[in-house]
C-alpha cells in the first residue's frame, strides 16, 4: 500500500515549487501581455548581435571545455603521467575560484584585456573542471579490462580510444558539456567584467538604461529558450549510460610518449586557470586597501555570512521535504515538483531576478528591495543543489524502519522526527554546508534585488572592478576564494575519488 | 605441432620473481590448463602472453616466431592471441552480435551467426550486455574471443565469478565450443576440478614454475611431490621405508608406484578413495567420525597408531564405533625424504 506523506512535508515542497517557477511563469505572462512589443524588441539588431555573441561564446566554451576536461581526465586516470596526483588536483581547483573573480585577476593585470577572446579564456579555465570530474569519474569506473580485450582483438590505441574507451566516457562528456553550455549561457560577472556584451549583460544594461522593463524581459526571454533548447539537447544527447562490470586487478597505465611535455602542458593550464588569479589577488591585496574600505569589507562579509545561512537554512528545509516526498514516499506530486525545481535552477540568475523585479515592484512592494525578495532568488536558483547532496542519505533510509516505528504505535510524525531525520542528519548537514557555500558567490540575482545601500561579497567586488579600484577590490576577491571555494574542494567527494583511483 | 612455446619465461615485480623460468610447450588444438592457488603468477602469466606486460627474461614464441623476450616485444593487436577475461568486460555500449564482430571484418556476418549459434546465444544477439546473466556474458566474452580465429585463446578464470551449478554446465560448454573451433587455448584457474575435468594436459604452477606438466590422470594420480598430490585433492600423507621393493609403514606393507632405491625413507600420500574399510569385529581400527555427503561419506579411522580420512561408498559406509580392517587399493606413490622429483 502507498504511503502518504505528512501534510506539512507536501506543504513545503509545493510551496518551494511555486518559489522556483514563479519567475518564469511571470515573465511569460508579461510576454504574452504585450506579444507586439516583445517581437519588435526581439527583432532588433541589438539583441540579434548580443544572440550571436552569446551563441559564440557558449559552442566556443563547450568545445573547448570538452576537449580540455577529457585530456585532463584520461592524462590523470589513464596514463603514466609524471606526478598524477598534483595534477588531479590542479584540474579541478579552479572550481574554486568564482568566474568574476578569475575575471578580475586577468583584467586587473593586462589592463585592456576585454571582448570575445578572454571571455572565451576565463569561461574555458572555469567550466573545463566540470568536464574533468565528471569524465574522470566515469573512467575511474569502467572497465579498463575491456580495452585490453580490444587491443588482443587486434586495435591500435588509437582504435581502442575511438571504438572502446569513448563510447564508456560518452554519456558523462555529454552531460558535463551541457551543463558548461548552461552556465555559459549564465554567466553574468565574468562576462561583464570582461566586458563581452551577452544576453545576460543585455538584460542587465536593458533594465539600468531604460525604464522600459518590457525590453529586458524580451532579451530575457531569449534566455529562457535558449535554456530550453538545451535542457532538451541535453536530454537527447545524453546517451544511456550502461552498468560495466566492476574492474578487477591491476590497472596498467598507458604508456604515452612525451608524458612530461604533457605534464608541462596541464602545468601551463593550471597557471592560467588558477596561478593568473591568485597572483593578482596577492599582488593587489599586499598595495593595500583604505580603513574605510576595510570597515566595508567587514560589513559586506557580515551581509554575505548572513544572507548565506540564512538562505543554506530554509533552502536545506524545502530540500528535505522535496527529497523526502520524492524519493521516499514517491508521492504522486513529485513529478512536478522536481521537474518545477529544475526550471528555476537552470535558467540564469539574471533572468530570475529582473522577474523578481517586476513582480516586487507591482504586486509586493512589502518585500521589494528587502532580503526577502533575494532570499526567493536563492530559493529558485539553488535548491537543486541542496537535493544533491541529500538524494543519496535519503535514499537509503531502510523503509523497514518505518514500519518497525509503525508497528510500535508512533504517527507518521513522530517517525519522522525520531527516525527519518535523525538518521539523514549527515545529508542535511551536507546540504547546508553545499547550498551555504554556493549563495556566498552568487553575484546577478543579488546585486538587482538587494536592499539599497547593502553589498556582499560579490557585489562590492563587482562595483570595484568595474571602477578599476583594483588594489580595493582584490581583499575582497581573496575572501571569496577561500570562503567559497576551498570548503567546497574540500566537500568534494569526486576530486577524492579520482585521487585515490590515481595512487 | 607447437603452438605455444616457453624458454624460462621470467617476470619479476621488484626483486620478486612472479614467474620464475617456466618452460612449457602447447600444441596445435591442445586445451591445456594452468592450476595454482592465487597469487602464483597465473594472471601475470595470461598478461605476458597478450602481450599487456612486457616480460624480463627468456622467450615466447608463438608458430616458432619470437613474440617476447627481454629486448623484443609483438604489440598486443599484433599478436593474434585474444583473451576471456575473468569479469567478461563486455563492451557495455555493443549488442551481443556487435561484441562478438568487434573484431573482425564487419560485414563477416556468417561468422557472427556461427559463433552465435556454437555458444547457444542465438536468442539474445540483440541484447545489450547489461541485460545478460553472468553465464551468459561469458559466453558471448568467449564468442568474442573466438571470432578472429585467433592463433591462441587465453581464459583467466572465467568461471570463478560463478555460482558452482552453473560453473559446471558452462565449463562444458566452453570446451565442447572451443574444441568444436579448432582453437588452441591456455586457461588459467585455482579449481582442481575444474584444470582436471576441462584440458586435455595440466600445468601444475607453484612459486613461478610448473611443479608438474601432465595429462589429468596423471597428474592426479601420479603427482609429482607431495605438494602437488596434497594440492590437487585431500591426501593421506604417512610415513614409510623401502625393504625388499616395498614400503613399510604403519598400515602394512604398500606397493610403490614408481622406482625406489632399497633402504631409503620417505613419505606416501594415499587419496581418500584408495582405502577401503572392511568391517571386522576383530580389528584393532574404529571408525571415529563420519559425514555423509549422500553420493559417499568421509570417515575418520584410528589405527593403533594413526588417524587417516577415508571415502566411502555413501549408504553402505560402516557406522562410528565399527571395528574395521584398513586396506589400500593399488599402488602408492612413495617420496624419498630429500629429493624433489620433476616430471
Amino acid at each position: 500500500m502507498r504511503q502518504k506523506p505528512p501534510a506539512v512535508l507536501v506543504l513545503l515542497a509545493v510551496f518551494a515549487t511555486l518559489i522556483s517557477i514563479i519567475p518564469l511563469a511571470y515573465l511569460l505572462f508579461r510576454g504574452s501581455q504585450a506579444t507586439e512589443q516583445f517581437v519588435e524588441e526581439l527583432l532588433r539588431p541589438r539583441t540579434i548581435e548580443l544572440f550571436l555573441n552569446t551563441a559564440a561564446l557558449v559552442v566556443t566554451v563547450t568545445l573547448s571545455a570538452l576537449v580540455i576536461g577529457i585530456m585532463q581526465a584520461w592524462l590523470v586516470v589513464r596514463t603514466n603521467l609524471p606526478f598524477k596526483n598534483f595534477f588531479a588536483v590542479a584540474a579541478a581547483i579552479p572550481l574554486a575560484m568564482p568566474s568574476y573573480v578569475s575575471a578580475f585577476g586577468w583584467v586587473s593585470l593586462f589592463p585592456g584585456f576585454y571582448g570575445f577572446f578572454p571571455s572565451w579564456l576565463v569561461m574555458t579555465l572555469t567550466t573545463a573542471p566540470y568536464v574533468y570530474l565528471a569524465v574522470a569519474a566515469s573512467l575511474v569506473s569502467s572497465n579498463f579490462q575491456a580495452e585490453e580485450v580490444a587491443r588482443s582483438l587486434g586495435k591500435n590505441r588509437r582504435q581502442v580510444l575511438t571504438g572502446v574507451t569513448w563510447p564508456i566516457i560518452r554519456p558523462a562528456a555529454t552531460a558535463s558539456s551541457l551543463l558548461v553550455a548552461l552556465y555559459t549561457l549564465s554567466e553574468f560577472g565574468a562576462v561583464a567584467t570582461l566586458r563581452f556584451q551577452t544576453l545576460t549583460i543585455g538584460v542587465y544594461n536593458t533594465y539600468k538604461s531604460s525604464l522600459d522593463r518590457n525590453a529586458a524581459a524580451a532579451i530575457a526571454l531569449v534566455l529562457v529558450v535558449l535554456t530550453l533548447v538545451i535542457l532538451y539537447g541535453e536530454i537527447k544527447a545524453r546517451g544511456k549510460v550502461r552498468n560495466t562490470d566492476p574492474h578487477s586487478g591491476k590497472r596498467i597505465r598507458i604508456k604515452i610518449q612525451g608524458r612530461y611535455g604533457f605534464a608541462a602542458g596541464l602545468t601551463a593550464l593550471a597557471g592560467l586557470g588558477i596561478g593568473v588569479p591568485v597572483a593578482a589577488l596577492i599582488r593587489w591585496s599586499l598595495i593595500g586597501t583604505s580603513r574605510a574600505e576595510i570597515g566595508r569589507l567587514v560589513d559586506a562579509l557580515i551581509t554575505t555570512v548572513w544572507y548565506a545561512v540564512v538562505a543554506g537554512a530554509v533552502i536545506t528545509v524545502f530540500a528535505v521535504a522535496i527529497s523526502l516526498i520524492t524519493i521516499r514516499w514517491k508521492s504522486r506530486v513529485a513529478q512536478p515538483v522536481e521537474l518545477g525545481v529544475w526550471v528555476g535552477h537552470a535558467l540564469p540568475g539574471i533572468v530570475i531576478a529582473l522577474s523578481l523585479v517586476f513582480l516586487g515592484a507591482n504586486f509586493l512592494p512589502g518585500i521589494y528591495q528587502t532580503f526577502v525578495m533575494v532570499l526567493i532568488a536563492y530559493v529558485a536558483l539553488f535548491l537543486p543543489n541542496g537535493l544533491a547532496a541529500l538524494r543519496n542519505p535519503v535514499s537509503q533510509i531502510p523503509v523497514a524502519l518505518d514500519e518497525v516505528g509503525r508497528s510500535l504505535g508512533k504517527t507518521k510524525m513522530q517517525i519522522l522526527r525520531k527516525i527519518t531525520l535523525p538518521i539523514v542528519t549527515p545529508g542535511v548537514i551536507a546540504s547546508f554546508a553545499l547550498v551555504t557555500l554556493t549563495v556566498m558567490k552568487e553575484l546577478p540575482a543579488t546585486l538587482l534585488l538587494r536592499p539599497t545601500g547593502v553589498d556582499t561579497l560579490a557585489t562590492r567586488l563587482w562595483s570595484l572592478t568595474d571602477a578599476s579600484f583594483y588594489a580595493a577590490a582584490a581583499p575582497y576577491g581573496l575572501l571569496l576564494f577561500l570562503l567559497g571555494g576551498i570548503p567546497a574542494w574540500l566537500l568534494n567527494r569526486q576530486i577524492r575519488k579520482t585521487l585515490d583511483a590515481t595512487t | 605441432m607447437k603452438k605455444l612455446e616457453l624458454r624460462n619465461l621470467s617476470k619479476y615485480y621488484g626483486d620478486k620473481p612472479v614467474l620464475d623460468g617456466l618452460n612449457l610447450d602447447v600444441y596445435e588444438g591442445e586445451l591445456i590448463a594452468v592450476l595454482g592457488s592465487s597469487g602464483v603468477g597465473k594472471s601475470t602469466l595470461i598478461r605476458t602472453l597478450a602481450g599487456f606486460e612486457s616480460i624480463d627474461g627468456g622467450e615466447i614464441y608463438l608458430d616458432e616466431n619470437l613474440i617476447a623476450s627481454k629486448d623484443r616485444e609483438v604489440l598486443a593487436e599484433k599478436r593474434g592471441i585474444t583473451i576471456v577475461p575473468q569479469a567478461a568486460s563486455l563492451f557495455p555500449h555493443l549488442t551481443v552480435s556487435q561484441n562478438i564482430a568487434f573484431g573482425i571484418d564487419k560485414n563477416n556476418t556468417e561468422r557472427v551467426s556461427e559463433l552465435l549459434r556454437l555458444t547457444q546465444l542465438e536468442q539474445l544477439a540483440d541484447r545489450m550486455p547489461e541485460n545478460l546473466s553472468g553465464g551468459q556474458q561469458q559466453r558471448v566474452a568467449l564468442a568474442r574471443a573466438l571470432a578472429p580465429k585467433p592463433k591462441m585463446i587465453l581464459l583467466d578464470e572465467p568461471f570463478s565469478a560463478l555460482d558452482p551449478e552453473l560453473r559446471d554446465q558452462l565449463r562444458n560448454d566452453v570446451r565442447r565450443v572451443i574444441k568444436a573451433d579448432g582453437a588452441t587455448a591456455l586457461l588459467v584457474t585455482h579449481d582442481q576440478e575444474e584444470a582436471l575435468s576441462i584440458a586435455d594436459r595440466v600445468a601444475v604452477m607453484r612459486d613461478g614454475v610448473f611443479a608438474q606438466v601432465g595429462d589429468p590422470i596423471e597428474i592426479y594420480s601420479a603427482p609429482a611431490d607431495v605438494g602437488v598430490a596434497t594440492f590437487l585433492g585431500d591426501s593421506v600423507i604417512i610415513r614409510g621405508e623401502i625393504k625388499d621393493g616395498k614400503v613399510i609403514t604403519d598400515l602394512g606393507k604398500l606397493n610403490p608406484l614408481n622406482n625406489v632405491s632399497e633402504g631409503t625413507v620417505g613419505r606416501v600420500a594415499i587419496r581418500p578413495e584408495n582405502f577401503y574399510l572392511q568391517p571386522n569385529p576383530k580389528a584393532d581400527s574404529f571408525v571415529i567420525g563420519r559425514t555423509f555427503f549422500g553420493h559417499d561419506a568421509l570417515l575418520e579411522v584410528q589405527t593403533p597408531k594413526l588417524r587417516i580420512k577415508a571415502r566411502s561408498n555413501g549408504p553402505f559406509a560402516p557406522e562410528i564405533g565399527m571395528p574395521v580392517t584398513v586396506w589400500v587399493r593399488g599402488a602408492v606413490n612413495f617420496y624419498a625424504d630429500g629429493a624433489t622429483q620433476l616430471t
